[in-house]
């Protein structure tokens, strides 16, 4: 088998005539955290779908070497996923879900869940129903940790949890449970907090995937430019892919131009992961 | 490999019990307790059996029936006990049964919820989640609301039968009447066994209208009922309104009574003619090794063959829906 986890060729889905994949392609090699980034609706969840064996789809597609449109049952023994939805069965106690996860999963560390849980509010005898929200997500994390998997996928894992559960809940998720042999896929709105965690990246934009880069590469083809006062023609001619102007003075953002050149004409930074989204989205729009 | 998918089996018939424990075991414990009260009541509040008087005022409780039958026994030189054991053991079994009364209906709502409500809540991402297959979804939630529903109401009306004797006893004890009478075990165990049978029995008739359920709770978008009752009730009225014809209704209705039909075909020779009769008829009706075989010999039915068919269609096509569904 090769050292990609998933293998994608031109994926299609539609949904009537919604078009929610088109062409689709991408890899995700083994040890990375990637992260797919992309306005709602872009097509974000239809992609994990398809990955995960969720939904049908048209297109070349392995996960560890199998289809997950034939072999979900199989896939699921070594990949973990949390959807953007709580998704936990509600009419059971978490002690319960724990015996259901152990009867089920060959992979599962029950211990494991139990010293995640222990260092949380999550009691073991209450039912799910009746969890908080945070403490619903604190449990389907320990689950999922607990589980000897090669590939996990996060759909929004954070969605409307408080900011100090958001920080822990990364900072277990690459301390406790994040090695060489495993590989994260995740989706979120809030770039910013998992901006340092991920080592490649995607966009995807109406179904399609406009741009894939690994964040070292980043930091590299992603400029910001505050041109100083005379500068602004040079800088104009090297093709800046957004500008904007604050306190006099032009801001540009450069894609693919060579650091020296800028640094001629001003002041320059590396680029936030939230503003090459915005920059990259703009610019192509 | 076995040993992990029995397990695996065992883990999602669990779950199905922690879901469904209400109506598997809770509301048969409380029809049963309720039936305990009735009797409690009948025999404090009234001084009688609650059984009084059901035939025509002929009696008025339980010792003037007995002592009847045994006379009747005596006079005829016939064996007393196997009578009356077929009466009590009847008599309890027709109170006890009180503690089934539920169970149709919790067949019919936990097959039609079954893989309704996953999708409902979303809790179906997270079974999918599992390394566990479709079809071994379906067949533990099919496997549990026929046998495991079936089998716990069967359970807890052993029990209940068996508290009624010892209600009845101290009841008896007081009266100073013989409570050996009150104790055939061998009748109230057969009696009780070939209840089950015969339960089983109209399960596996009805295989049709539960695979039916499972289809229909794999796709309904909504209302889950309306779609499982409105397609053959749509369906048997257009038949009989425009080819004035009833075989829908026919056929419907001949997979509740299948098993039952054959029974009455065997056993039902002479009409019963009292009240002991009718018990002991009640007796022969369910246990008798005429009634197992006629049951038996309902399965050679190629109606039945067709009825099970259908079913598997029906389950077929609810783990290919389920195949797709993703919330």
């Amino acid at each position: 088998m090769s050292d990609n986890i998933v293998e994608a060729r031109g994926l299609n889905k539609s949904f009537g005539s919604f078009q929610a994949l088109k062409n689709a392609s991408f890899t995700i090699p083994k040890g990375r955290i990637m992260g797919v980034i992309g306005a709602n609706g872009a097509g974000k969840t239809t992609m994990l779908n398809a990955v995960l064996g969720l939904s049908s789809c048209d297109g070349d597609l392995k996960v560890l070497g199998l289809d997950p449109r034939k072999n979900r049952t199989e896939i699921m023994e070594d990949v973990c996923f949390i959807a953007d939805v709580a998704t936990l069965p509600k009419f059971m106690k978490v002690h319960q879900a724990l015996d259901f996860v152990e009867g089920i999963h060959p992979k599962f560390n029950r211990a494991k869940a139990e010293e995640y849980l222990s260092k949380t509010d999550v009691p073991m005898d209450k039912k799910i129903r009746k969890l908080s929200k945070g403490m619903t997500t604190q449990l389907h994390l320990a689950i999922v940790m607990s589980v000897d998997a090669k590939l996990l996928v996060l759909d929004e894992p954070t969605l409307g949890l408080d900011i100090i559960f958001r920080k822990r809940f990364y900072s277990s998720l690459l301390e406790d449970y994040f090695d060489a042999e495993r590989t994260i896929v995740v989706t979120t709105h809030q770039v910013e907090e998992i901006e340092h965690i991920l080592t490649d990246v995607i966009f995807i934009r109406h179904g399609e995937i406009c741009f894939e880069s690994d964040m070292d590469a980043l930091g590299e083809r992603f400029i910001e430019l505050m041109v100083e006062p005379g500068q602004e023609e040079a800088a104009n001619a090297l093709g800046p892919i957004a500008s904007s102007k604050a306190f006099g003075k032009s801001t540009l953002v450069y894609q693919d131009v060579s650091r020296k050149d800028l640094d001629a004409m001003g002041e320059t930074r590396r680029l936030g992961l939230a503003d090459v989204f915005v920059a990259v989205m703009e610019g192509e729009a | 490999m076995d040993a992990i998918l029995k397990n695996k089996f065992a883990t999602l018939v669990k779950r199905e019990y922690i879901d469904h424990r209400n109506g598997f075991f809770v509301v048969p414990a409380i029809l049963g307790g309720l039936m305990l009260v009735f009797v409690v009541i009948a025999m404090i509040g009234v001084g009688q059996l609650p059984f009084e008087n059901i035939t025509d005022g002929q009696f008025d409780n339980l010792p003037d029936l007995l002592e009847s039958e045994a006379m009747q026994a005596q006079a005829e030189g016939v064996d007393l006990k196997g009578s009356v054991d077929s009466i009590v053991a009847a008599l309890y079994m027709i109170m006890s049964q009180f503690t089934l009364a539920a169970l149709p209906f919790v067949i019919f709502f936990s097959l039609l919820g079954s893989l309704y409500e996953e999708r409902r809540d979303k809790s179906i991402l997270f079974w999918k989640s599992m390394p566990v297959s479709d079809w071994q979804e379906v067949l533990s939630k099919f496997f549990a609301s026929l046998v495991l529903a079936t089998v716990i109401a069967f359970g807890v009306m052993f029990v209940t039968m068996f508290a009624i004797a010892i209600l009845i006893s101290i009841y008896a004890l007081l009266l100073g009447l013989p409570v050996s009478l009150l104790w055939p075990v061998d009748a109230m165990i057969s009696i009780w066994f070939g209840l089950l049978v015969f339960q089983f029995a109209n399960l596996l008739w009805l295989l049709p209208l539960w695979g039916w359920l499972m289809l229909v709770s794999a796709g309904a978008p909504r209302m889950p009922f309306v779609f499982a009752v409105l397609p053959p009730v749509v369906a048997g009225i257009v038949e009989a309104l425009f080819f004035h014809n009833t075989h829908v209704f026919e056929w419907i209705g001949s997979r509740f009574i299948g098993a039952s039909q054959k029974i009455a075909e065997r056993v039902v020779g002479n009409e019963p003619s009292d009240f002991a009769e009718a018990m002991v008829f009640v007796r022969e009706q369910v246990s008798s090794t005429t009634a197992l075989q006629a049951i038996a010999d309902s399965f050679a039915d190629p109606q039945f063959w067709v009825g099970a068919a259908m079913a598997a269609a029906f389950l077929w096509g609810a783990v290919e829906l389920r195949k797709r569904a993703n919330t």
